[in-house]
């Protein structure tokens, strides 16, 4: 039996409808983090570091680094120019524990939400840091539209949230420019290769 | 007494109004049509008095809307250029971050296994 013969043209109609407008809260599947719970430590850090650019910042940067006619500037504008959002918090701290566990696991649990893949995480109990990079794949490992990493440290905790499409290629190609230090980045190693027992392998 | 004078004053003397004049006149008044209230309005601003008001008075709001615009711009590159300044910290530490995680997992990989 035909689907149309049972819902009605006007019924299907009205579900694709619903369908397209859900469409973009599905597939979206926000890359971006909640992080209003750590601007509490920014009056115990001795140097804070807070970025917040959403889209139309972004664009407006983008506009005046065209303006520049600048080729660094120009590589730098071509990775931003499709992000959503940039979102960094860095605190240094003159003494340890002035962070709590619950701070990096309240990250941690939104990282754990579909979507997002661990791809590199390195815990050192020596050192007590941790250190882990996450993906946003939504569906398409090659053109991951989110990236996060948290970095924790004792006396040091930094966490870098960039939203939308994130082409680590271009990331790499800025090595050097406008004081940007340089990143390695292996086409296809995202799966980490066996190391040592303080690595931990996702 | 001059003939000239003769003359003038013949030609300056009062002479009445012929009968039905002034009704002439106010007939012909209200049979035009009054002003419409734009044309009177019209009238009041663009009076030569006034038309030098007017004028500096637009001079002075073309100002107001340029320096306005100005200081629009201005403020508006100084956000861009804070925005730019913000995107190149981001990425700078971004980039100092992953570095970190790369050579830490490259540390690790040369370490022996039960070490």
């Amino acid at each position: 039996m035909r689907v149309a013969n049972v819902l009605g043209v006007k019924e299907i109609g009205w579900a694709v409808a619903l369908a397209l407008c859900l469409a973009p809260l599905g597939s979206g599947q926000d890359a971006k983090l909640k992080l209003d719970h750590l601007e509490q430590l920014s009056s115990k850090a001795a140097e804070v570091v807070d970025v917040t650019l959403d889209g139309p910042m972004l664009q407006m940067a983008s506009k005046f680094m065209a303006e520049d006619n600048d080729p660094e500037a120009a590589a730098t504008r071509e990775l931003i120019k499709s992000l959503k959002g940039v979102y960094v918090k860095s605190f240094e701290f003159d003494k340890p524990g002035q962070y709590s566990a619950a701070d990096v696991e309240a990250i941690r649990a939104q990282l754990k939400a579909p979507g997002w893949a661990r791809i590199v995480g390195v815990v050192s109990k020596r050192e007590s840091e941790t250190d882990e990079v996450y993906l946003m794949n939504a569906g398409d490992e090659k053109n991951p539209q989110g990236l996060a990493i948290i970095a924790a440290e004792p006396t040091e905790l930094t966490v870098v949230n960039i939203v939308g499409p994130i082409d680590l290629d271009k990331l790499s190609a800025l090595s050097g420019h406008m004081g940007i230090p340089h990143v390695e980045v292996e086409k296809g190693a995202k799966q980490p290769k066996a190391a040592g027992k303080h690595e931990e392998k996702h | 007494m001059t003939r000239l004078e003769d003359e003038l004053r013949s030609a300056l003397r009062r002479i009445d109004p012929s009968e039905g004049f002034a009704d002439g006149v106010l007939a012909r008044l209200r049979s035009q049509p009054a002003p419409s209230r734009r044309a009177r309005l019209r009238a009041i601003f663009m009076a030569p008095r006034l038309r030098w008001v007017w004028l500096t008075a637009a001079a002075c709001a073309l100002l107001v809307a340029v320096v306005v615009r100005h200081r629009e711009v201005q403020r508006e590159r100084m956000q861009g250029e804070l925005y730019k300044e913000q995107v190149i910290k981001a990425l700078r530490l971004t980039s100092t971050k992953l570095n970190a995680v790369r050579q830490k997992v490259q540390t690790l990989d040369r370490e022996p296994p039960d070490s």
